[in-house]
């Protein structure tokens, strides 16, 4: 057992607010360079306006920083919060933390949702949302503990460097002997050496007694939170949670819609995905099945080998029992893998347990590196949660670097002797241990795709334009796992998403490719509106979206909207309805929504981003880059070319028609940006203009300065 | 029978993209090839959301 030693360096006494209706009233400052610990009132316009979760981390956001402050500025802040429903047992999915900050990928806010039980901790603790500014030379653990209503900021010496380790310490630290009372937030090494890093929130196992993990992943929250000095956040509250913790506005109400969506789930869920028993592994197969499957870096969407790591694999790798990241929670789909015993790394040879993988990570560290064997993405699983590193980014960054180094755009020099082929597992656990240690073509790769791109381009003389192509980032984020060639919706999805291409705003393939629900623009861009706002409100209330539409009522089929799952939208209406006391229809959670996603993209201009420009994709996302990728598909292009454009295309070479399949499919992006930002009520620039920022109520006089300095006036 | 046959019969031949037979998952471009072992248990996969 490692020595820790934790001294404590400030303490603030407080007195515990009461929950009343879902709000704890009041935010959580710390100053990390002087040490200096606030209490501020939550007002009326934040609730009314940012409504709670991602919508406070914005707002405290924007107040924190200014239109020159960088990733790595002091003034930078990293937020945390929950959301009025967090943290009610009786709702399935109702335990989300959201995190923000300004990216290191981006440069814009970046926002991150994760399970566990830190955020419904802090806010039961007294905070709806914790805002960390500044930066420590040493080592700090800061405690929010609800019970003794203290919060202290303790330096630390001894702490483990890894995730896991650190977690296992600090909650029997902290327990008291009940260790279901902690919640513990933590990086790993690797998010202090690249630039996406992830954050670890813990949630207790009593069946299993042990700490579990859930991550919140993208756009290098981590790293932010290495950067500042921090090796874990830790939130004490009693675990003795019901439904009248929340105060809700209306008990019995709530109970009535709880009961109902817990109940269908538990019905349905075996019937439909299953994901109490197999997570989101079911997807591989599917994915595969419909040519959406990323291998080879999104060259292509199928592998023969993809069944390798499917949910039948993953049916006999889980570990069986109840897998719930929040408490009472009837999805249950946070599994994980008993005694896994890593071959490589500092684990090697001992027996771990590893939480995951989800369906992102097996196609991000499996199909996408050409890695067909579970036990390989199983350990590269571990050791990014373990060093702190975004799965996602992770398995597109490297597939980005494989396919540069297949292509002979980088050399073996250059990667320090890795031979960096498509399929090469011993390579890809050494770029993750890399990434660890800091060292290394590791931590080159750790930069990022677009870091990547300009450091190949500078020291290996590759093509720009190529690598403008085939590198998988959109503002500078890493692409998550599914391919847009086949939908332009879908790559609407992702190109128009604000913090970059992430499918928690919008995941429209099936819909669009499969269900064919939204063949003209103007269906599209509907959906590329409605979409977004809607999976936007799950963050601003502390929820997960799964409840939503992964499982389905059995007559959804005949409703007017199936895609939408009306059912399910007037219960969460119901539900927001009964705990905050503020009634809302449908409609007026999308409303709710409209004014933190509008918020959010004037806050990307206010940064230097958010317009037309930012929304590009890389044409990989769009169609064929190269002829090997074309002729793969060569019947399904050869068709399209013929049928859409009316080209004859006997005769012509496979480089000639993927030049006017490119012109043709580029042209179509651009066609339906217009189509959504008309919708959006923004401009053909892409920002919001007055008249919606107006409708939104928050034309607020630096909004109203930022447009006109755009050229966006009445 | 294949899934594509049974679909078919249910009036459902273009709505379900996914479905599941036992433990096994089968999407709709590989539904005429599969076949149906008896007492099988079939269930249709809405696929409305993931991820």
């Amino acid at each position: 057992m490692t020595d820790v030693t934790l001294t404590l360096k400030k303490s603030l006494r407080y007195e515990r607010p009461a929950i009343d209706k879902g709000y704890a009233n009041q935010t959580l400052h710390l100053d990390l360079a002087g040490l200096e610990l606030a209490v501020a009132p939550v007002t009326a316009q934040m609730k009314d306006l940012f409504i709670g979760g991602k919508g406070f981390d914005l707002w405290l956001l924007w107040n924190a920083v200014a239109p020159t402050t960088r990733w790595d500025d002091p003034e930078n802040a990293l937020c945390i919060a929950c959301g009025p429903l967090g943290g009610t047992p009786a709702y399935p999915g109702s335990g989300k933390s959201i995190a923000a900050t300004l990216s290191p990928l981006t440069g814009a806010p970046i926002d991150s949702n994760v399970g566990g039980y830190f955020g419904p901790y802090l806010k039961f603790a007294g905070f709806d949302a914790l805002a960390i500014q500044g930066a420590s030379s040493e080592p700090l653990v800061v405690v929010v503990d609800g019970i003794d209503q203290k919060v202290e900021v303790f330096a630390a010496a001894g702490l483990p460097a890894d995730a896991y380790a650190l977690s296992d310490v600090l909650t029997a630290r902290f327990a008291q002997g009940k260790p279901r009372d902690v919640s513990v937030v933590s990086a790993g090494p690797g998010a202090r050496h690249t630039f996406f890093g992830c954050l670890n929130f813990s949630w207790y196992d009593p069946k299993r007694r042990r700490a579990r993990y859930k991550q919140a992943g993208r756009g290098g929250v981590g790293t932010v939170f290495a950067h500042k000095g921090l090796a874990a956040l830790v939130a004490r509250w009693d675990a003795g949670i019901s439904i009248d913790t929340n105060r809700p506005a209306d008990r019995e109400r709530l109970r009535k819609v709880a009961k109902q969506h817990a109940k269908e789930i538990v019905e349905l869920d075996p019937k439909q995905n299953e994901m109490a028993v197999i997570g989101t592994t079911h997807l591989v197969t599917i994915m595969d099945d419909h040519d959406l499957l990323p291998t080879h870096n999104f060259r292509f969407g199928s592998h023969r080998e993809a069944p390798n790591l499917g949910q039948a694999v993953f049916r006999r790798l889980f570990d069986p029992g109840y897998d719930g990241c929040w408490m009472g929670c009837t999805v249950a789909c946070s599994h994980g893998v008993r005694d896994f015993v890593p071959v490589s790394g500092p684990y090697a040879g001992r027996k771990v347990f590893v939480d995951g993988p989800e369906y992102e990570t097996i196609a991000g560290c499996g199909s996408n590196l050409g890695i067909f064997d579970p036990h390989t993405v199983i350990e590269l699983n571990f050791y990014c949660d373990a060093y702190g590193l975004d799965t996602i980014s992770v398995g597109t960054a490297l597939a980005f670097a494989m396919e540069c180094f297949e292509l002979g755009l980088i050399t073996l020099e250059y990667t320090g002797g890795l031979a960096l082929y498509f399929g090469n597992r011993a390579a890809a656990l050494e770029i993750v241990h890399q990434m660890g240690r800091g060292e290394g073509f590791g931590k080159i790769v750790g930069q990022g795709v677009r870091r990547m791109k300009a450091l190949f381009a500078a020291e290996q003389g590759a093509d720009p334009k190529l690598m403008g192509d085939i590198g998988m980032e959109a503002k500078g984020l890493e692409f998550s796992e599914y391919m847009t060639k086949e939908s332009l919706a879908q790559q609407g999805g992702y190109g128009l998403a604000l913090k970059g291409p992430q499918h928690d705003e919008a995941w429209l393939i099936f819909l669009d490719m499969v269900h064919n629900f939204m063949p003209t623009f103007e269906q599209k861009a509907e959906a590329l509106h409605w979409f977004p706002m809607f999976r936007t409100w799950f963050s601003l209330c502390g929820l997960c979206k799964l409840p939503w539409n992964d499982i389905i009522p059995e007559d959804n089929k005949q409703t007017p909207e199936p895609a939408k799952v009306m059912k399910h939208v007037a219960w969460y209406a119901e539900y927001f309805s009964s705990v905050t006391g503020r009634e809302s229809a449908p409609e007026e959670l999308i409303r709710m929504s409209e004014a933190v996603y509008n918020f959010q993209r004037v806050f990307n201009l206010r940064m230097g981003f958010g317009r037309r420009e930012h929304d590009s994709l890389p044409y990989r996302a769009i169609g064929p880059v190269t002829e090997l990728e074309y002729e793969s598909r060569a019947g399904r292009y050869d068709q399209q070319l013929a049928a859409l454009c009316k080209l004859d295309v006997a005769g012509k070479s496979t480089a000639e028609k993927l030049a006017l399949l490119r012109r043709f499919r580029e042209q179509q992006y651009e066609t339906l940006k217009d189509a959504v930002y008309q919708r959006r009520g923004w401009t053909p620039d892409g920002v919001p203009t007055l008249a919606t920022v107006k409708r939104l109520g928050i034309d607020f006089p630096e909004v109203v300065a930022l447009l006109a300095a755009h050229g966006v006036r009445a | 029978m294949s899934v594509a046959d049974l679909l078919e019969e249910y009036g459902d031949s273009h709505g379900t993209p996914v479905v599941r037979i036992n433990d096994q998952y089968v999407s709709r471009p590989n539904f005429a090839d599969t076949i149906i072992p008896d007492e099988a248990e079939l269930f249709l996969i809405p696929m409305i959301a993931g991820g």
